[in-house]
């Protein structure tokens, strides 16, 4: 085929669907007119296409009217363009020598008030579908290699989970951490709800069975710094910082005591501080050995502190540049926790108003009988929800975990500490699913739920040593009450980990809240507009451990699904550069979303634009930019569009 | 300005019932099905806040309390069985302790302290009368010469006056609960005598609101007791201002005598059964009172069935008996269950005068 036209055999089939179409469509009329459009050998119309006896008949025309082109007007094509293009394929017509015309959707469901109108728009959508075969040319699905190995971004519980899915499935698996232990912050918890197990112990479970596979490889202290290539052919680099340490030391608690340097440890949130000796956190922490945070350190690199534990200890340990090749990409890289600004609801301001993490952290260490917090008794304390969640403006979104997470604390503090009287200033409680157990019982333990308006939340102040909460109460008809408490706990959410420097690098896109976007909310969760690139967890968006965990089995199942294959199939539909007519204005190299576009030495016609087809998602940005029309897309040409136009105006 | 309340304030209550407030998750099912709200005093919904936000002055100022005659509807209705009928007649308990001056009331809302105290006045009374009595006639049964009528009928006078003025002790001190939650509403004197006026006559003579409740039972017991003590007292008064026994005054008297009798008796009856959501939980006070109005009651019908026969050592005894048991419900009137006679009327008269909504203020926990 040349794609002129000049020896396009065309057949058009027209579909009632049952009564669906031909009820609007007068599909008589239509096969009438289509009959004599240039190029249509054959016309029909027929009960059902998709049916076999409707499939059997287009592969019957094809062969005896030796017909090289193929148009149906049925439904829309996310239905059976598929099932058609199968079709002209049986029959030995290339698949993308097909045309789905979407009469359906299209014309007949949206037109059933007009049946004159709606015949003569199938009509124009057929003739669009001839103009645009015939300047069809046979194309070829994009063939690439994937390589048998994962990246994956994050070592926390979601990452963790993928890493094992697809470690037992026989991909290589390069799982990188930043901080120096892995686990994030389900580690950092005590008991988490439902189960009442540690957070820990989940992260050590995980951590045990990831251990089991020798198809993994975990580095901690470690970053992206390079992402290069393709779906299936990823060229990464890591920088891997040094631990300085290199095995376990025995005198390590005098090496701790003799520091006396101190930070705040961001294992508890800040309630405590810490040295720049870090021991593992929990037990079943990976790696198993300390680490030093030489930032901590200061000027004397810890010398002083580190004598006791001399021979484990490597100062002169370098930071190290790793290569690794990868088929595709997932990204965990989780959350941060609503950090309030200074005197929101008296954060900082007070010392006793702290966050729910801090909180957790200081409970997790509470034996029974009196809960302290800062060497102080709390006899009573407040809980203010929704902080930094769905707020007017900004962070809209609700932050998903929180209510269940403060009324577990609250059950807890109940069954510890049965004296402590609480109340729980909400706006709305979201105990969904099997969590609303937890909101009866709380509230049946004795909590007071006090309901206050989204616009005037609660305000926070000092009074005699203790903090007013003075909030109004929408259960109580709106009354202004004061409540005075030893503790003020601060229900913050979920918000995007500052990654500047990995979305800089990886270009995945944000969705308006900051998190990571899928490409469709519902039907493809875990995948990104970025072939090849995989998201999963809160990185994603709020999230509990449970759905956590979900979504990082889900893209570990994508992902294998994608690299196991060996060769990846991809759509034709991609720009293509014309060397001829290319004069290197790089504008297209610019305005390229995803960075598809190179410059390449063509033989014999110098350096020009060059697209790279497994990169390219066919998006079209670079052939509107190009002041040379050099640029194309294979399926869909320049020809093609303006004659499908035509086709498109042309009287009825 | 701002009180500071008691943080345990439903703990309080709690003890003096056994409802489950805490089961509450406010949805007001109960408010919309009592058949004795009206518009812009609603309860028992809005109480219940009170006492779980811990307000205090808020609950102890809520004329609504009284305007509830604990039907049970709310209980039946409530969809988290939170038995909002028993936390209203607990709130009430407790107002009484909160009421009563010097907090005496407190006293009685306790089994042992109350059964002390109670065995303490009996006590009293009883070395009274074996003080003051003179030795028994002979011949026909006479109760006045056994206790000479003076003393009766002085003693009776004290105890009137101290009854009065403890009474409006206490009234004062919940008209300033009142007060300091502005439930006192503003009105003109015509709409003051105008509400006066119906309570009297709708609530208080014919006990209207008590007649919406369901248990018609109740009301006619109620009413029974409360038109006994009315004839009792007219009786009692014939009987002071003309100094003899009148005909008219006894048989007012063997009728209000009937009617606590047998009205205390169907009271004692249902909180033994319990039959209902009222009488299923009953305090020791309940108790007290309700077998006090009884036995006042059958120890009077006693005191005459003997007198017929002549029985002199048992009429006297039991007159001895009935004395004791007027004065205990009478001395320990205004801090018991029997108090509920002054608070109700009084608050159901503002209840009716205000009926509207309230300002909003901001009040302390």
């Amino acid at each position: 085929m040349s794609g002129d036209g000049k020896d396009i055999r065309i057949g058009v089939y027209v579909c009632w669907c049952g009564g669906n179409i031909s009820d609007v469509v007068d599909v008589e009329k239509v096969v009438n007119v289509i009959k004599n459009e240039e190029g249509v050998i054959v016309a029909r119309h027929f009960m059902f296409m998709c049916s076999e006896a409707g499939q059997k008949m287009i592969e019957n025309d094809i062969k005896t009217h030796n017909l090289n082109a193929v148009v149906v007007a049925s439904c829309s094509p996310k239905l059976h363009e598929l099932t058609f293009r199968n079709t002209v394929l049986r029959a030995g017509i290339n698949p993308y020598m097909y045309y789905h015309a979407n009469i359906r959707e299209q014309v007949s469901w949206a037109h059933s008030d007009s049946k004159e109108e709606a015949t003569k728009k199938a009509i124009r959508h057929i003739r669009m579908a001839i103009a645009y075969l015939r300047h069809a040319e046979p194309l070829e699905k994009i063939k690439v290699e994937a390589t048998p190995a994962v990246l994956i971004i994050g070592g926390g519980v979601t990452g963790l989970r993928a890493a094992i899915d697809l470690a037992r499935a026989g991909v290589n698996v390069y799982l990188v951490e930043k901080e120096p232990f892995l686990g994030g912050h389900v580690a950092r918890l005590g008991e988490t709800y439902p189960s009442g197990r540690p957070g820990w112990e989940l992260v050590s479970r995980l951590i045990d069975e990831l251990l089991k596979h020798d198809n993994v490889a975990i580095y901690t202290k470690a970053t992206v710094e390079r992402v290069e290539g393709y779906i299936g052919n990823f060229d990464v680099t890591i920088k891997v910082s040094p631990r300085y340490f290199v095995k376990n030391c025995e005198r390590i608690e005098e090496a701790i005591s003799r520091c006396n340097k101190r930070v705040p440890d961001e294992w508890s949130y800040g309630v405590k501080t810490r040295t720049p000796i870090l021991l593992p956190p929990y037990p079943g922490a990976y790696p198993r050995i300390p680490a030093l945070d030489m930032k901590a350190c200061g000027g004397d690199k810890c010398m002083e502190c580190l004598e006791p534990c001399k021979d484990a200890v490597d100062l002169a340990m370098q930071e190290q540049v790793i290569k690794l090749k990868v088929g595709a990409v997932i990204t965990a890289t989780g959350f941060n926790p609503y950090e309030p600004s200074e005197g929101e609801f008296g954060y900082k301001q007070y010392p006793y108003v702290i966050t729910l993490p801090q909180f957790n952290s200081i409970l997790k260490e509470s034996g029974n009988g009196k809960l302290v917090v800062n060497g102080k008794e709390v006899k009573s304390l407040a809980f203010i929800y929704c902080v930094g969640s769905r707020q007017r403006e900004g962070r809209t979104y609700c932050s998903r975990y929180c209510c269940n997470a403060t009324i577990y604390a609250a059950l807890l503090v109940a069954k510890k500490f049965p004296g402590v009287k609480q109340y729980h200033f909400y706006r709305d409680i979201r105990t969904y699913g099997k969590n609303e157990l937890m909101y009866e019982q709380a509230s049946r333990s004795g909590a007071v739920f006090i309901k206050y308006p989204e616009e005037e939340p609660p305000k926070v102040t000092a009074e005699n040593g203790s903090l007013l909460v003075r909030s109004r109460d929408l259960l109580t008809e709106g009354l202004t009450i004061d409540v005075s408490v030893d503790l003020v706990v601060l229900v913050t959410g979920m918000v995007p980990r500052n990654n500047k420097d990995l979305n800089e690098l990886l270009k995945l896109p944000l969705g308006k809240d900051g998190f990571y976007q899928e490409v469709h909310p519902k039907l493809r969760p875990v995948e990104t507009t970025l072939s090849g690139f995989l998201i999963a967890g809160t990185a994603q968006g709020p999230k509990d451990t449970l759905e956590s965990l979900s979504s990082g089995s889900a893209a570990a199942a994508k992902a294998g699904g994608i690299v196991l294959k060996r060769i990846i199939e991809l759509e034709p539909f991609r720009a293509f550069v014309d060397p001829d007519k290319c004069e290197l204005t790089r504008q297209c190299v610019a305005e390229c979303p995803y960075m598809a576009i190179s410059v390449k030495n063509y033989e014999g016609k110098g350096e020009k634009a060059w697209v790279n087809p497994a990169i390219c998602k066919g998006c079209g940005a670079c052939v509107a930019v190009c002041p040379n029309n050099a640029i194309q897309i294979k399926g869909l040409t320049n020809d093609q569009v303006v004659d499908m136009i035509k086709a498109a105006a042309r009287e009825v | 300005m701002m009180a500071r309340a008691n943080p345990v304030l439903l703990n309080d209550i709690l003890k003096l019932g056994a409802f489950d407030v805490t089961a509450c998750f406010s949805c007001g099912v109960c408010t919309a099905t009592c058949p004795l709200v009206e518009e812009g005093g609603e309860f028992p919904r809005r109480l219940i806040r009170y006492a779980m936000l811990g307000l205090e002055d808020k609950l102890l100022g809520a004329p609504e309390l009284w305007a509830c005659y604990y039907c049970g509807e709310c209980t039946r209705s409530c969809p988290r069985q939170a038995d909002p009928g028993g936390f209203m007649m607990a709130a009430r308990r407790f107002a009484i302790t909160k009421y009563s001056i010097g907090k005496i009331g407190k006293v009685f809302y306790d089994k042992i302290y109350g059964s002390i105290a109670l065995a303490i006045l009996s006590l009293i009374m009883a070395l009274g009368i074996w003080w003051l009595h003179n030795p028994i006639p002979g011949g026909n049964v006479d109760l006045f010469k056994f206790l000479d009528e003076g003393y009766i009928h002085e003693g009776g006078l004290v105890l009137g006056v101290y009854v009065g003025i403890v009474a409006l002790a206490n009234v004062i001190i919940m008209l300033r609960y009142l007060f300091k939650s502005s439930n006192i509403p503003k009105a003109s004197i015509g709409d003051w005598i105008k509400g006066f006026i119906d309570t009297l006559f709708a609530e208080v003579l014919w006990q209207g609101r008590y007649n919406k409740c369901d248990s018609k039972g109740r009301f006619i017991s109620h009413m029974g007791i409360f038109w006994g003590f009315v004839l009792l007292m007219i009786a009692t008064t014939i009987d002071y201002v003309t100094g003899a026994r009148q005909l008219s005054a006894m048989v007012l008297g063997a009728i209000g005598g009937v009617l606590i009798t047998v009205g205390g008796g169907y009271f004692i009856w249902i909180r033994l059964a319990k039959r209902d959501e009222y009488s299923t939980y009953s305090d020791f006070v309940d108790w007290m009172f309700i077998w006090l109005v009884f036995l006042a009651g059958i120890t009077g019908f006693l005191i005459d069935l003997f007198t017929y026969y002549n029985l002199q050592l048992t009429t006297y005894t039991t007159f001895a008996i009935h004395l004791i048991v007027v004065f205990d419900l009478i001395v320990t009137a205004p801090f018991t269950k029997f108090a509920h006679a002054g608070y109700r009327p009084l608050a159901v008269w503002i209840y009716k005068v205000a009926r509207k909504p309230q300002a909003e203020t901001t009040t302390a926990v």
